[in-house]
């Protein structure tokens, strides 16, 4: 079976990112660490567990980037990759997934595949949507956020665990070929293979990146950049079935769970309040 | 047929809704609300686009989506199992002949993968989960989204006839009926079938199991501290979250005495939790254990120090001996479920 594992570099910044406001300092090149994506260690992990568990697996994995891109080769080969391909050209800026979906899709349409498997998204700036656009492009069904994939008896198709929420999960059955995209492993992704690591750069194949690509026009164009704020909160505004007065109350107390919260302390044991609270906040039911 | 299109090119903004059963998720009247503010201003309509896929009453939602700001309502009828791709590669084809100036998706599971679908549809890219829409000098639609893990905040202004795909996080925008009076009219419906993707099929649904679910995904978590004392008493802990099916979380210290393992250890070096409860126990509420709460909706604290800073974070604060509480709530649990046995 041959799998493709598409890799690549995310930015991290270093240290502590709310240590300063200055935004120019943050994001400053050495301010940021290259790490391979980890959603992507995820995808390799699972290939090859693919490999132990059915034997005549065949890992490629393809990156597409400037040279700094190649570290992502290198820890997919430690992490048992057989093939590597680098598809050189300048970094993407975001906009430009479907260009690279585009890409990989001609990359991996040419040289046949049964199964690509690809991170969720990236931990930078994802948007989550190339191992879609790829599935669209490739014209082959596509099985999102698995947390486990295995062969079927007869090995035309997958049987993939997707997780759907809140640890719920859908098991889907999808013919091959197909693009998974890669929320978890089964297992935490293993160390790569030191010797394999620092000898991996015999293996990797150089491909032009930048061939036969019609470049996309993005549809935004950034304004600013700034500090992200912490997470607005819906602004609270009282119930509009309220009586007058107990608006007027509710607006002066922030909110009716504030005042209880002070008032209950005192009489009821802790037990009783908890009780209460929960059954108040319909996380237990009454009797 | 050919009225029907001029119509919906009036319609320059829409909004795709999510169903959930007989009804729709809080997250689209949130985006409908933010969106109809937004069109009320450029003199757009708004048009809903609805997989009909649910046990939604087509004519009751149509009354009921107009006082939010819906001008017309798209049925799409998808296959219903795995309908993102349907719908997604639908509302593309219909984007391409239509031209809307955008089209606005709450951020969900489901609704960032019928985004993806529709961007990938239409070539472009994909605007992910905004957390704040507005209009630019020429009236343009504009968005911010955060990258590097919620620490920088991008803002994009519309740029050229494309057509965009924004998703938005649900949470920030009040609801509001803000045209009192309006009925949405309901127009015809549309398919929406993609061939390629019917070949997936669901064989099963597996729900999460609070004993061996992720932290990440519990839905509800009781949290052990060092003030718990004993490895005795953290078994409390465990007892709790048996009954109220609920997840076993830690502090660190928690995690060093051996009480839990580092996969439940929550903070900076442990994981972020987002669950609807969580009753923290014996825990004093350091920054590097907190950090790990800040997406935890509802927070009870039971700690005997009235000052510790957990108790600043909590929708209820219990100033109480941890082990005590929890040993009399289990208690108490157990014989209402009796009683409810011998009713
Ligand atoms: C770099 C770094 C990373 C860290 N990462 C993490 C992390 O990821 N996660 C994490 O949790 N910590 C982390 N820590 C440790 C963190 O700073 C705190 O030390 C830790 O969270 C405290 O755990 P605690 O609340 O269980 O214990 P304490 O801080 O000792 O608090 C115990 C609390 O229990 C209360 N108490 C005592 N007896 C009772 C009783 N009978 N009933 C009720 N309450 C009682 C006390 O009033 C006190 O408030 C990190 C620290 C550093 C320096």
């Amino acid at each position: 079976m041959r799998v493709v594992v598409l890799v690549k570099m995310t930015k991290v910044i270093r240290g502590n990112p709310y240590r300063t406001d200055n935004l120019e300092a943050l994001l400053n090149e050495k301010n940021l660490a290259l790490a391979v994506n980890s959603y992507d260690l995820a995808a390799l992990e699972e290939a090859q567990q693919l490999k132990e568990l059915y034997g005549d697996v065949h890992i490629t994995a393809v990156t597409a980037g400037p040279e700094s891109a190649v570290k992502a080769l290198r820890v997919a080969r430690g992490m048992g990759a057989d093939e590597l391909i680098w598809l050189d050209r300048p970094a993407f800026a975001g906009g430009q997934e479907m260009e690279l979906a585009r890409l990989l899709a001609q990359e991996v349409s040419g040289r046949g595949f049964d199964l690509v498997l690809c991170g969720l998204k990236s931990d930078d700036v994802g948007t989550g949507m190339v191992g879609v656009a790829l599935a669209g492009l490739l014209g082959v069904p596509a099985v999102t956020r698995s947390v486990n994939i295995g062969l079927q008896v007869g090995r035309g198709s997958l049987r993939v665990e997707r997780h759907v929420g809140k640890g719920n999960r859908e098991v889907v059955q999808c013919p091959l070929p197909a693009v998974v995209t890669v929320e978890r492993s089964r297992q935490a992704p293993r160390y790569p293979g030191v010797a394999r690591y620092l000898t991996a750069g015999k293996k990797i194949v150089r491909k032009d990146g930048t061939a036969g690509l019609q470049p996309v026009t993005a549809p935004v164009i950034p304004l600013e950049t700034k500090k992200a704020q912490p997470r607005p909160k819906k602004i609270f505004i009282p119930d509009e079935n309220l009586s007058g007065a107990d608006r007027m109350k509710m607006i002066m107390s922030g909110g009716m769970a504030r005042k209880k919260k002070k008032k209950a302390q005192t009489q009821v044991s802790g037990s009783e309040q908890l009780y209460n609270f929960l059954l108040k906040h319909g996380f237990i039911e009454r009797l | 047929m050919e009225r029907v299109r001029k119509e919906m090119e009036q319609q320059r903004l829409w909004v795709v809704a999510e169903s959930q059963g007989e009804e729709l998720k809080e997250s689209t009247y949130e985006l409908l609300t933010e969106v109809a503010r937004l069109a009320a201003q450029r003199g757009n309509k708004v048009m809903v686009l609805l997989d009909t896929a649910g046990d939604i009453a087509l004519e009751k939602m149509a009354e009921e989506l107009g006082v939010y700001g819906a001008e017309a309502i798209l049925p799409l009828a998808s296959a219903g199992q795995n309908s993102s791709r349907q719908v997604g590669e639908a509302i593309a084809a219909l984007a391409k002949e239509l031209h809307p100036d955008a089209v606005f998706i709450a951020e969900t599971i489901w609704g960032h993968e019928v985004a993806s679908w529709t961007a990938a549809g239409l070539g472009t890219a994909l605007l992910a989960d905004c957390v704040e829409l507005g209009l630019g000098v020429n009236q343009e639609l504009t968005m911010s989204r955060h990258v590097y893990g919620d620490t920088v905040a991008i803002k994009f202004a519309a740029a050229g006839e494309q057509t965009l795909v924004v998703t938005v996080q649900s949470g920030l925008f009040n609801v509001k009926k803000s045209f009192p009076g309006q009925k949405a009219r309901l127009l015809e419906r549309h398919p929406a079938r993609a061939g390629v993707c019917e070949s997936v099929k669901v064989l099963e649904f597996i729900k999460a199991d609070p004993k061996t679910v992720d932290i990440i995904d519990a839905e509800r978590l009781v949290v052990g501290g060092k003030g718990m004392g004993t490895a005795e008493n953290y078994a409390l802990i465990r007892e709790t979250a048996e009954v109220l099916s609920a997840a076993v979380g830690g502090t660190r210290v928690a995690r060093d005495n051996g009480w839990v393992s580092l996969v439940r250890q929550i903070g900076q070096t442990g994981k972020t939790v987002a669950p609807e409860l969580l009753i923290s126990c014996g825990v004093s509420g350091a920054i590097q254990h907190t950090m790990g709460l800040k997406e935890t909706k509802c927070l009870v604290a039971i700690n005997t120090d009235k000052h510790a800073p957990i108790h600043k974070l909590a929708d209820l604060s219990i100033v109480e001996d941890a082990p005590k509480v929890l040993a009399e709530f289990i208690a108490k649990m157990k014989t209402t479920a009796e009683r409810r046995q011998s009713v």
